[in-house]
């Protein structure tokens, strides 16, 4: 959206017996599925969330991933971080998890940047990405992934867990009155724990990436009309709750 | 006074002018929570000009960064 691409070529028969599960359905069609093979989606973290979100996006076609990680894989990862196995152990994660997807479909290009993104370079693929999902695992990435979403009207998927909480929220921001990430969460100091003290509930993250996934896709099609409410999903309960979010005038990034 | 809230999920007595921040005080909660009124997040600006009345449904919701 931010920038023109040429249009890849259309699907031979083999794609159109891969996604016709999803050509069958009249909400998205050929030129849904089209639409889907023409985006560039960035997952920022592949561990818990970002498993799931690349592992459901890149099955469901979209064109282009780029996964960002920097974090190598750890034993006690595989409990939940479902894109990784025994023989990825110390293996960067964005390339382990780009050889997974290889793996599942090759008509989806995964791109890893197997690194901690400096400023500059996250701006850079913020702006060249349809949609970002955040499945990173602190505030200050949080926050600056939020930042470079506002400044570049780019959809935001954000989403966390933790024990056994979760919370899944979209930022369409490319509307006027949509509200970003600060302005629900306006305090973010780095003081909460992360899930290497606290724990997770390993199919949690499956829940909270899988709606990410799910809520990316709906965001490429155009399915969103109104903006979309705070979900928080109880794992120990099974209970799903939302909240309505406004646009803070005092938001200190999007006002 | 004292009215009956639903705070996250369960009944609580609030003693005391009805206020989000006397609930905030009462609860001794701390740190970067935001609270849901009825199924809507409110600006910090509105804890200590919104009055709550009995059966409101207060959540209160802490950010959470684990991916």
């Amino acid at each position: 959206m931010t920038e023109r691409r040429a249009l890849r070529a259309e699907m031979d028969d083999a794609l159109l017996d891969r996604y016709s599960r999803h050509l069958l359905m009249p909400e998205i069609d050929v030129s849904g599925q089209e639409r889907l093979r023409n985006s560039r989606v960035l997952i920022v973290g592949a561990g818990g969330l970002g498993c799931p979100v690349a592992l459901y996006l890149g099955a469901a076609g979209i064109g282009a991933l780029t996964i960002a990680d920097g974090d190598q894989v750890e034993v006690s990862n595989l409990q939940r971080q479902i894109g990784h196995t025994h023989a990825e152990l110390g293996e960067n994660k964005a390339i382990s998890l780009r050889e997974t997807l290889s793996a599942l479909n090759v008509d989806c290009q995964v791109a890893a940047e197997a690194r901690y993104l400096d400023e500059v370079s996250l701006a850079g693929l913020i702006a060249t990405h349809d949609v970002v999902v955040d499945c990173s695992d602190n505030f200050m990435t949080r926050d600056l992934v939020n930042r470079f979403c506002v400044q570049h009207k780019t959809p935001l998927v954000s989403g966390a867990a933790i024990r056994a909480e979760g919370q899944l929220a979209v930022f369409d921001l490319r509307l006027p009155d949509a509200p970003c990430y600060r302005c629900v969460y306006p305090d973010l100091s780095e003081d909460a724990l992360g899930c290497n003290e606290a724990g997770v509930l390993g199919p949690l993250v499956g829940v909270i990436g899988s709606m990410q996934a799910l809520e990316t896709v709906n965001v490429l099609l155009g399915k969103i009309k109104m903006p979309r409410p705070l979900l928080t999903f109880s794992a120990f309960d099974g209970q799903f709750q939302s909240f309505r979010l406004r646009k803070r005038s005092d938001c200190v990034v999007c006002r | 006074m004292t009215i009956t809230l639903i705070l996250n999920g369960k009944p609580f007595q609030l003693d005391g002018e009805p206020r989000i921040e006397t609930l905030l005080t009462q609860t001794a909660t701390e740190g970067r929570f935001v609270v849901a009124l009825n199924g809507e997040l409110l600006p910090r600006t509105c804890y200590a000009t919104t009055f709550l009345q009995a059966n409101d449904q207060i959540d209160i919701l802490f950010p959470i960064a684990g991916g």
